[in-house]
């Protein structure tokens, strides 16, 4: 019992939270790329370079909120090139978001070459952190409980808060309903005058603001510091989370909330002797089964229509709604 | 006639001057890696920088940059004129080229600085990271012991490490760390995690979080960029953290306990001095232990102030059984 509860306490949605939030960011950012239907594996790339740039801007700005400001137009920057290529001369996203993502690990690390003559890691000098928001009455109200609602960098906040915001844009508003429409099905968009080109620039873009928005949570929210690489995948991880949920808000939302959640546990769980190497692959491996488990209705109609092919075929289920039905009612 | 004389005598100066390297008992020394400017690099340069202050060898340090295509060119460009008696290098990104062109020239000294490789060839500067670890784990089972009457330390006597990956080597930081840890204070319980990566300093944060959520007051970190993040979670939580390979103090000041340092710069320093000296570096490990000051535990000042007297004193005490080998401790394999 007490083993449960140095595991399972109020720290442990808390940390749930904190882990949640960067891919949410930068899932929700993806959510407007993959309704346009664009597919962009160069999440990964667009967070790092903003958490290298938002460093960057902290020192020069001497505040946080220029590291934000300047650490989003670089995303935005990697977002238009992104869109550039791939929506305007028709190049293939995979490759283009692949590159990009190789070109952002290359880019800081020659540019903290040149800036910092140093590799690694960009501690101190000056970086400006975000202050962290506590929430005023919060502590009188809920007593322990406040921490969790009250005391994150604002970002967390952001984060979560856009969850809603996404899905009254997608349900309520001409752009949202655009986007959609792009995504699902261009011909009518196109009979209808809508520019396709135009609407998935802004998803792009929009992509690239929330995607900065989460680098920046890296680097000067999270923690604050850059090094190489900091994104640790979990760019990919949002490609991931998209894939399977489709870029609806809410399973987003679901599927970062269960990764985040499965990460915090696991973290807790290797104090108890259980290898490491196991315990870190957890949480991918319940995401990721999670993840099959809510896609699998919404499979896409070709794996459905191969298995309903292959089960008539072996002569599963002949059928039998049909053919032994009729006659009986007849006769 | 005067300047006739002058001219002389500049010529025997100049003679002078040049007969050292005509003699070619002058040491000439390289250093390469692409970390000059940072922690563990800087304290190599100060090594290199003090021997050629006090035995005025010749020095050319080689910064890589990141241009990883050329790295073999880089080491060739230094090993086949044979000018250098020894070549420093430093940086895992470089085993690779310098195993190549180790094989390449093999009479060519290479000094692979902070690791031990398969080649036989190449001389190994290693540094004894579990005896640094067995006295930062004594001083943290020491300050646990003091309990909740010294700041910041809760009654739940457990200490921490978060450690990179579960490799062999952060597993030798980790044994002498325990074995510190209990020698000291024999109930103490040690809580050791891996992050599994050394560069994300997210989830750093989020491991020491946890760990002291668990009540544990102070967390050792051997994990590199994601050690700092155990660092800035000491502040945090306000508890405290252990510093590895240069002094960290500054990482969070009032929150870092103490540093285990590996001195890059007294490494470099004795193998230079005895190659001037005339006792060459041979291939094989070198290791740098507690007795010739190659890894040491460095307290942080605005912490150690406030420490019981008997704490420092009682590290002492220990550090002198294992330099003496009163104390046997055992290497992770």
């Amino acid at each position: 019992m007490e083993v449960l509860s140095t595991i399972f306490n109020v720290a442990l949605i808390v940390a749930t939270i904190r882990t949640t939030a960067p891919i949410l960011l930068v899932a929700l950012g993806g959510s407007f790329t993959t309704k346009a239907g664009i597919f962009n594996i160069g999440l990964e790339g667009q967070m790092l370079i903003a958490a290298f740039f938002a460093v960057l801007g902290s020192i020069w700005t001497g505040s946080s909120l220029g590291g934000l400001v300047i650490g989003v137009a670089a995303a935005l920057v990697f977002a238009l090139v992104f869109a550039v290529l791939v929506i305007s001369f028709r190049a293939n996203e995979v490759v283009v978001g692949l590159a990009l993502n190789i070109l952002a690990g290359g880019m800081t690390v020659s540019l903290m070459k040149a800036i910092f003559g140093t590799r690694g890691s960009i501690v101190g000098r000056g970086i400006v952190g975000l202050p962290k928001v506590h929430i005023p009455g919060a502590r009188d109200l809920l007593g322990p409980y406040a921490q969790l609602i009250s005391g994150y960098t604002p970002l967390i906040y952001v984060a979560f808060i856009a969850v809603p915001l996404l899905v009254l844009i997608y349900g309520r508003t001409r752009l949202g309903l655009y986007i959609r429409v792009v995504g699902e099905k261009p011909e009518a968009a196109e009979a209808l005058g809508i520019s396709i080109v135009k609407v998935r620039y802004i998803a792009a873009l929009l992509c690239g603001l929330l995607a900065g928005l989460a680098g920046a949570h890296m680097s000067l929210g999270y923690i604050t510091m850059f090094t190489e690489n900091m994104s640790s995948g979990r760019g990919f991880m949002a490609v991931a989370i998209l894939i399977f949920s489709g870029g609806d808000p809410w399973r987003v939302l679901a599927g970062c909330l269960l990764f985040g959640f499965a990460d915090s546990l696991s973290l807790r769980l290797q104090t108890f002797g259980f290898p490491s190497y196991l315990v870190l692959a957890v949480p991918y491996a319940v995401a990721l089964t999670a993840l099959f488990a809510l896609s699998w209705k919404a499979r896409p109609k070709f794996i459905r229509e191969t298995i309903e092919t292959m089960q008539r075929a072996l002569s599963i289920h002949p059928a039998k709604s049909e053919t032994p039905d009729a006659p009986s009612n007849r006769s | 006639m005067k300047n006739f004389t002058q001219f002389l005598a500049a010529g025997v100066v100049l003679a002078a001057s040049a007969m050292p390297s005509f003699a070619a008992d002058k040491v000439s020394v390289a250093a390469i890696s692409g970390y000059f400017a940072q922690g563990f690099g800087v304290s190599i340069v100060e090594g290199l920088n003090k021997a050629k202050a006090d035995f005025g060898i010749d020095l050319k340090l080689v910064d890589t940059g990141n241009r990883a295509l050329d790295y073999e060119e880089q080491f060739g460009n230094l090993a086949k004129s044979g000018e250098y008696d020894l070549i420093f290098v430093m940086g895992w990104e470089l085993v690779d080229a310098l195993q190549k062109v180790s094989a390449a020239y093999p009479n060519q000294r290479f000094v692979f600085i902070d690791g031990v490789l398969d080649s036989d060839k190449i001389v190994y500067a290693s540094f004894a990271e579990e005896q640094g670890s067995f006295i930062a784990g004594a001083l943290a089972a020491l300050v646990e012991n003091l309990g909740p009457e010294f700041d910041k330390i809760g009654d739940g006597k457990a200490i921490g490490f978060v450690g990179g990956r579960d490799i062999p080597v952060i597993r030798n930081f980790l044994g002498g760390y325990e074995q510190g840890a209990k020698y000291a204070v024999p109930d103490v319980k040690v809580n050791s995690v891996f992050a599994g990566t050394f560069d994300d300093p997210a989830k750093g944060s989020e491991l020491a979080m946890a760990l002291y959520g668990q009540g544990t007051d102070i967390v050792y970190n051997v994990a590199g960029p994601t050690g700092e993040g155990v660092m800035q979670a000491s502040a945090a939580a306000d508890k405290y953290s252990l510093g590895v390979d240069v002094d960290m103090c500054a990482s969070a000041p009032g929150n870092v306990l103490a540093s285990m340092l590996k001195r890059g710069d007294i490494a470099v320093y004795s193998i230079i001095k005895d190659e001037v000296e005339g006792k060459p570096a041979k291939p094989g490990v070198r290791t740098f232990d507690l007795a010739s000051g190659g890894v040491e535990v460095k307290l942080c000042e605005d912490v150690a102030s406030k420490l019981p007297a008997e704490i420092p004193a009682k590290l002492e005490e220990i550090r002198k059984e294992v330099v003496d080998g009163k104390i046997q401790i055992v290497k992770a394999k």
